[in-house]
């Protein structure tokens, strides 16, 4: 049976892993009315309501199934946040089950939406050079973006193949 | 045959049955500028049980023309996709067959 995959963190991998997943744990259990308006339409998006008919209270329950499903993921990234930081040494070894590969691909493509959609970040930005963005937070916020999108080519390369 | 009567045929018109209300609704997912493509097929595959190709296909689609028809299917079922490819941050909507 495949038992998952080995990953190797170096301190700076573990330093931002941690301060996504506690970002996202805090955003995942929070009302969705709470958070960042761009984030609420990214996550809790109501596009496509009319076309699919759905009236309030239809909505208000689609919403309460989507907080569902990431409660349940933000137990599993708490469980994560636990190891990563209880384990000291470096680099650090982490495995991560084979029937966790989804939720956790999921869990970093939500922060890095999260992240976009409160930077506004777009097209344009995604495709810029560093240096091309003067603002400093929007700048942080593309590096997080891509240095998770290779995180998760990593991964998705592994997994299904 | 001269003065036999003629065998009255009609063309019935179809009465809709379960399978045309079964494919009745659409399920589109939307370009978007951060998800990755290798992420858009991994998500085809894992929900949708599309093949490499198919999953490749249907993100190019909706990479090069803005969005792609994934699915059609009865209500429930365009809306259990729904639900799975939006939690997994897929612009997605469903609406439907014309």
């Amino acid at each position: 049976m495949d038992a998952g995959f080995e990953w190797i963190f170096d301190s700076a991998e573990r330093f931002l892993l941690i301060r996504v997943f506690e970002g996202l744990v805090k955003d995942y259990r929070a009302n969705p009315r709470d958070l960042n308006e761009r984030v609420r339409e990214t996550w809790y998006s109501s596009r496509g309501r009319k076309d699919a008919g759905q009236n309030q209270e239809d909505f208000e329950e689609w919403i309460r199934q989507l907080q569902q499903f990431r409660g349940e993921y933000s137990s599993l990234a708490a469980d994560w946040l636990k190891t990563w930081k209880m384990i000291k040494q470096e680099p650090f070894l982490w495995t991560l089950e084979s029937e966790h590969v989804d939720p956790f691909l999921t869990l970093i493509n939500d922060y890095r939406l999260a992240r976009a959609a409160e930077m506004d970040i777009g097209q344009g930005e995604m495709d810029a050079q560093w240096d091309e963005i003067p603002d400093r937070a929007r700048r942080m916020a593309l590096a997080e973006i891509h240095i998770l999108a290779a995180m998760m080519e990593g991964l998705i390369r592994l997994s299904d193949n | 045959m001269p003065g036999a009567a003629q065998p009255q045929i009609k063309r019935r018109s179809r009465h809709k049955t379960e399978s045309d209300h079964d494919s009745g609704w659409q399920v589109i997912v939307w370009n978007d500028p951060v998800n990755l493509m290798s992420y858009v097929v991994h998500v085809f595959r894992a929900v949708l049980g599309f093949t490499e190709s198919q999953a490749r296909k249907h993100m190019l689609e909706v990479h090069e023309q803005g969005k792609s028809c994934v699915a059609r299917e009865s209500r429930e079922k365009a809306e259990l996709y729904w639900q799975q490819l939006q939690l997994r941050g897929l612009t997605t909507t469903i609406e439907r067959s014309r």
